[in-house]
């Protein structure tokens, strides 16, 4: 176990949500693929404080700060999947006319 | 290799894995569930890289809540059964190449990085050990001393309470609402 291979680990889970939100039509598909992008920069973030910081706390707390700033964004986005469904609105993305530019 | 090694190549085997289902699930509820599984395989990951805290933070925010309250969603929104028609074939080749495209880039960049990579200051392994625990943390998240995180961590705590506001006015049932669902 080193850097280099928790690097290559985030990389390829990153890869998955990119895969996964150009791929996914449901929204909460393209949800979770953005959870799981969030989750492999978690991975960077305590792999180089567990190796390189001269300060392996500061590693901890900025993951603890992107899970609630995650809850945060996520309890918004479900809340918006709701109040689409209540207005009749389907969840696929590539209808929801009203919300194109 | 040493116990470490094969724990930490077990559970990137699983991380991994869960992560593809997540995102090739065809079935919403089974994606959320791949999903569980992959945050928690990081989970352990976490606690091989002595970051306990993290690691407890992961599984109680994020699994027991965030997933949580997407499979609610799923199972409030979704009928049973129901799926969402797929993308155009072209179109998920495209995401494959895309996807494809932008791993190998990060593994260039790594490997670039390779020539730059200086032997940076290790931390003594007691203090590594100790870094990661609930003591450290709660200090340096409430002192306001120059490397303490007070500020940001009072701007979260107003931040999650405009979330909740939010998302509670957002997701509320309008007056006269005659129903639910799509038509």
């Amino acid at each position: 176990m080193n850097l280099t291979a928790c690097l290559v680990l985030a990389a390829l889970v990153f890869a998955c949500g990119v895969f996964g939100m150009l791929r996914n039509r449901h929204i909460i598909n393209i949800l979770i693929s953005i959870e799981l992008m969030l989750n492999a920069v978690m991975i960077n973030f305590i792999a180089f404080a567990h190796f390189r910081a001269a300060d392996p706390t500061a590693g901890s707390v900025f993951v603890i700060f992107i899970i609630a700033l995650t809850s945060a964004e996520m309890a918004v986005a479900l809340a918006v999947v709701i109040a689409l469904y209540r207005q009749r609105h389907p969840l696929d993305v590539e209808r929801m006319k009203r919300l194109h530019g | 290799m040493n116990i470490t090694d094969v724990l930490f190549y077990a559970d990137a085997a699983l991380i991994l894995g869960s992560a593809v289902l997540a995102v090739s699930l065809r079935h919403v509820l089974h994606a959320a569930l791949a999903l569980m599984m992959a945050l928690f395989s990081t989970a352990g990951l976490f606690l091989l890289l002595h970051a306990e805290f993290a690691a407890l933070v992961q599984v109680l925010v994020y699994i027991g809540g965030v997933v949580i309250f997407i499979v609610y969603t799923i199972l409030l929104t979704a009928h049973l059964g129901e799926e969402v028609p797929r993308s155009h074939p072209a179109k998920q080749l495209g995401a494959l190449a895309g996807a494809l495209l932008f791993c190998a880039l990060l593994l260039a960049v790594l490997w670039a990085g390779r020539a730059w990579e200086v032997p940076a200051a290790h931390a003594a392994d007691a203090a590594l050990a100790q870094a990661g625990g609930v003591k450290g943390i709660g200090r340096r998240l409430l002192s306001a001393a120059p490397d303490g995180f007070l500020v940001p961590f009072e701007i979260v705590s107003l931040l999650l309470l405009a979330a909740l506001v939010g998302a509670i006015s957002i997701a509320r049932k309008p007056a006269g609402d005659p129903g639910e669902g799509p038509k």
